[in-house]
């Protein structure tokens, strides 16, 4: 399974983020990635063909992992979210079906 | 933009993995007023790509490979004579050839300037692209992003990988995945295990750089010990799966380097880890102006410089996998380097100390490049194998969804096409979000091949300002 490693590892806080309405626990220093990827859910976005993206380098290069994340004044931002931190309550969103030009 | 600083800052560096920290400790300490910037939220680059400062890991990098890094990322990180930037993108370099230079950055808060008389570029690099059927199967991640997972994030990131490439890291990978409690079906190699050994037999690079190996040989035990295949000269065919990865089918490679489909076996995993080499991350230091050669073998577009280090612009200075992949260790000599190179230009630190210095490093230079070399030679993959891997409907392009079937029918009607950018305006490759890190390796080598013309006539795509995408909301001001 997809899991966090405990043995040697200590965590930050633990939080909570909403997706579209749905609660995913998780803890201070992850990025928005990682709470996801630990929630067993790999599409973060879907390509103008409608087809399933994830994360595919993990470290800002391929922008596969672009979700949508709620700002103050209620708008979303895409943000790359293998680089993103969580906050706590940040409510982020996947299904953005890209519009064609 | 907003804060803009009004200082003029002595000297930018771009990066703080190896070659950053090197450069940092070289020039801390000397009243110079420097600023670091990073993407990440910790200094270490890639790789001592740290868990977040809130995490406490016990184990983090143990092994001997690791410490001498570990301790230069301890010493450099607790300066507190550097202004450091985290979480923060350059976006271009303005004004590269004036003595004082504009760079723009977006940060936490938004978009803002700092200017700098001088800038070090030491980017690093990531994982080489490779298409095949299934690619784009959420699942499928490069080995680097992986490994970044489990090391910083304390997280294996699937259940089952199968690993495939052509780079020994994929062996280090699998070997934390399964430290760390995650199941590996098999690390697939592309090279033949004769051709491993033909490379092997520099002796004396061998001998010199013993541990390394010794390092490798035990990870190679211990996957074996744990029933791993490591299998050699087999290639990737493709990724199954509806919604994400559900299995991988392997093939033997023929001894004409023909891939066998009928031959091909299944593998069941829920992730695909890709594994082929590195390309150095040239966009900016190629905005600025600066002078770019291809050279493959040492991951594409890399950057001539002088014996300072510094490029073809004056005051912009480069080091580590820009300069030609090869290595944390070269990338820490290289910013030592890059950073004497500039004090003695500064008339600071000129006496003997210094070229002794400097001559040291340059020797220690050779010994890790013939290490270097090695291993792209290990390493190697033959074009004609990656362009086996490819059907029709392989997306090269990923961002907008360009196939390798438009790639020949773009290319088709217009066999004049010769440049990069030319063919870019056509085709729409390269236009997406990326802005062409995932497709232009490969389009470049293309439009060579096709027009006969060297890799360095027609181009990469141009890097413009942003040199990576950046929302209209953090340029207005909040
Ligand atoms: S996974 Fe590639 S940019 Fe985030």
């Amino acid at each position: 399974m997809t899991h966090r490693m405990n043995n040697h590892t200590s965590r930050g806080r633990a939080i909570s983020i909403e997706l579209e309405g749905r609660p995913l626990s998780c803890f201070e220093g992850e990025t928005i990635a990682t709470v996801l990827i630990s929630h067993n859910i790999l599409t973060f976005r879907h390509d103008k063909s409608g087809k399933p993206r994830g994360p595919v380098c993990n470290m800002g290069v391929c922008y596969e992992c672009m979700v949508d994340v709620k700002q103050p004044n209620g708008d979303f931002a895409r943000r790359r979210a293998c680089m993103t931190l969580v906050a706590d309550a940040m409510s982020i969103r996947i299904n953005n079906v890209e519009k064609t030009r | 933009m907003i804060a803009d600083h009004d200082t003029v800052a002595d000297m930018v560096i771009v990066g703080a993995g190896p070659a950053g920290l090197a450069a940092i400790d070289t020039l801390g300490g000397q009243g110079l007023n420097i600023h670091v910037i990073d993407e990440q939220h910790r200094a270490g680059g890639q790789i001592y790509r740290q868990p977040p400062a809130t995490f406490r890991v016990s184990n983090w990098m143990d092994g001997p490979l690791y410490d001498e890094g570990k301790a230069l990322l301890r010493d450099v990180e607790s300066r507190t004579d550097i202004n450091w930037h985290f979480g923060t993108t350059v976006l271009g370099l303005f004004d590269a050839d004036d003595p004082v230079k504009q760079v723009w950055l977006n940060g936490p808060d938004g978009a803002y300037t700092l200017k700098t008389r001088a800038v070090l570029i030491a980017p690093g690099c990531y994982d080489l692209p490779v298409a095949f059927p299934g690619w784009t199967l959420p699942g499928v991640m490069s080995a680097g992003g992986v490994q970044a997972f489990v090391k910083s994030q304390q997280i294996v990131p699937g259940n089952r990988f199968l690993f495939a490439g052509a780079h020994p890291l994929q062996l280090i990978v699998a070997d934390q995945v399964l430290a760390a409690g995650g199941d590996v079906a098999a690390v697939v190699f592309s090279q033949s295990f004769r051709e491993v050994f033909k490379a092997l037999k520099h002796m004396s690079v061998l001998w010199r750089h013993q541990l390394k190996f010794r390092e490798t040989a035990k990870v190679l035990g211990r996957l074996r010990k744990a029933g791993i295949p490591v299998i050699f000269n087999h290639s990737i065919l493709n990724a199954e799966g509806q919604d994400a990865v559900t299995g991988a089918r392997v093939v033997p490679i023929g001894e004409d380097g023909v891939i066998d489909s009928a031959r091909a076996r299944t593998f069941d995993c829920d992730r695909v880890a890709i594994c082929y080499g590195f390309l150095p991350n040239s966009e900016l230091v190629r905005q600025a102006g600066a002078h770019a050669e291809w050279d493959r073998q040492a991951g594409g577009w890399i950057i001539p410089h002088d014996r300072d280090m510094c490029s073809s612009v004056p005051d912009i200075y480069v080091a580590g996998e820009i300069t030609g992949v090869a290595g944390a260790e070269v990338a820490a000599e290289e910013g030592r380097l890059a950073a004497l190179g500039y004090l003695s230009r500064m008339g600071k630190n000129t006496g003997d100390s210094s070229i002794i210095q400097r001559r040291d490093i340059e020797s220690r230079l050779k010994s890790l490049r013939g290490f270097a070399d090695l291993l792209r030679q290990l390493s190697h993959v033959p074009q004609s194998l990656l362009d086996q891997l490819l059907s029709a409907d392989t997306l090269i392009c990923r961002c907008e969804g360009r196939t390798a079937a438009d790639l020949e029918t773009d290319l088709a009607p217009s066999p004049h096409f010769n440049t990069a950018d030319g063919f870019k305006l056509a085709s729409r490759f390269g236009m997406g979000l990326c802005q062409g890190r995932f497709c232009s390796h490969r389009v470049t080598q293309k439009l060579a091949q096709q027009s006969g013309l060297d890799e360095n006539k027609v181009g990469g795509f141009s890097t413009r300002v942003p040199v990576k995408p950046v929302l209209i909301g953090d340029l207005l001001p909040k």
